[in-house]
């Protein structure tokens, strides 16, 4: 399977990601799937990047824990970044996975 | 109703609730419990937009992409799954599509929501708000 051109950017920025995080396997599996032509992912492969995708999700529910604007306390500025991320990195990597990968962050539905 | 080689396909207004035959609605994640948030307050987003800067008409304008859009779904199972925080949102059937705007899809459930012609992005956004009027909140929340 060969990584289509869309989703480079993303994959790039989650493969920098990881490496800052000093992710390993993570920041490998992702560079490989930027910079071969074919690919096939094993099974630990698999687990560390759902792991790696809830990480970036509990790290942004951790960083702004007063987004919900239904629940006191809540902080409008926690609101906007963590519906940003939701919008942006976060949605864009959780959706690669499901769409090119085949990998439900959460296989079963979350709540 | 456009395809091109990587299977993506182009919905224009009059199409979409053609495509989209059998659903109720199609749901938007990641918004806050008074908007479904299509736009940012810095706008909208590059990440998911081709945006480039006009230097004849001297402003930001909306480039269309079949690959890109902004993220909605077929199902909001597909957003629990996903994990998407945040209100979850729906474009009730018979919602109408302000002309000049497009759904792009590769997946069926993972339409993205995109300019159809060149448009300045006051442009987009503006249209982005019309849509997002008839938008209606579902209730649910993923937290």
């Amino acid at each position: 399977m060969k990584l289509r051109a869309q989703y480079l950017e993303i994959v790039r920025e989650a493969a920098g990601v990881a490496a800052e995080e000093e992710f390993p396997h993570v920041a490998r599996v992702l560079s490989a799937l930027a910079s071969e032509s074919e690919f096939r992912l094993s099974t630990l492969d698999v687990d560390q990047l759902r792991t790696f995708a809830r990480f970036i999700r509990a790290r942004a529910t951790l960083r702004h824990p007063y987004w919900d604007d239904s629940h006191e306390p809540y902080v409008e500025a926690h609101e906007e970044e963590f519906l940003e991320l939701m919008n942006g990195f976060y949605g864009a990597f959780a959706a690669f996975l499901l769409d090119e990968l085949s990998i439900a962050v959460e296989p079963q539905p979350a709540g | 109703m456009n395809q091109a080689e990587d299977k993506y396909t182009t919905l224009q207004p009059e199409e979409l609730w053609h495509i989209y035959a059998n659903v109720e609605a199609i749901f938007r994640g990641a918004g806050s419990g008074s908007s479904p948030k299509l736009v940012g307050t810095k706008g909208p987003s590059a990440r998911h937009l081709d945006i480039i800067y006009d230097p004849v008409e001297c402003v930001e304008v909306v480039v269309p992409n079949l690959t890109k859009g902004l993220s909605f779904s077929g199902s909001v199972e597909r957003l629990q799954r996903l994990n998407i925080g945040g209100a979850v949102w729906k474009l009730p059937r018979g919602a109408i599509l302000p002309k000049g705007l497009v759904f792009n899809y590769r997946e069926i459930d993972h339409p993205l929501l995109n300019a159809g012609v060149r448009m300045s992005v006051v442009e987009f956004s503006a249209k982005t708000l019309v849509l997002a009027k008839q938008m209606v909140f579902t209730g649910i929340r993923i937290r």
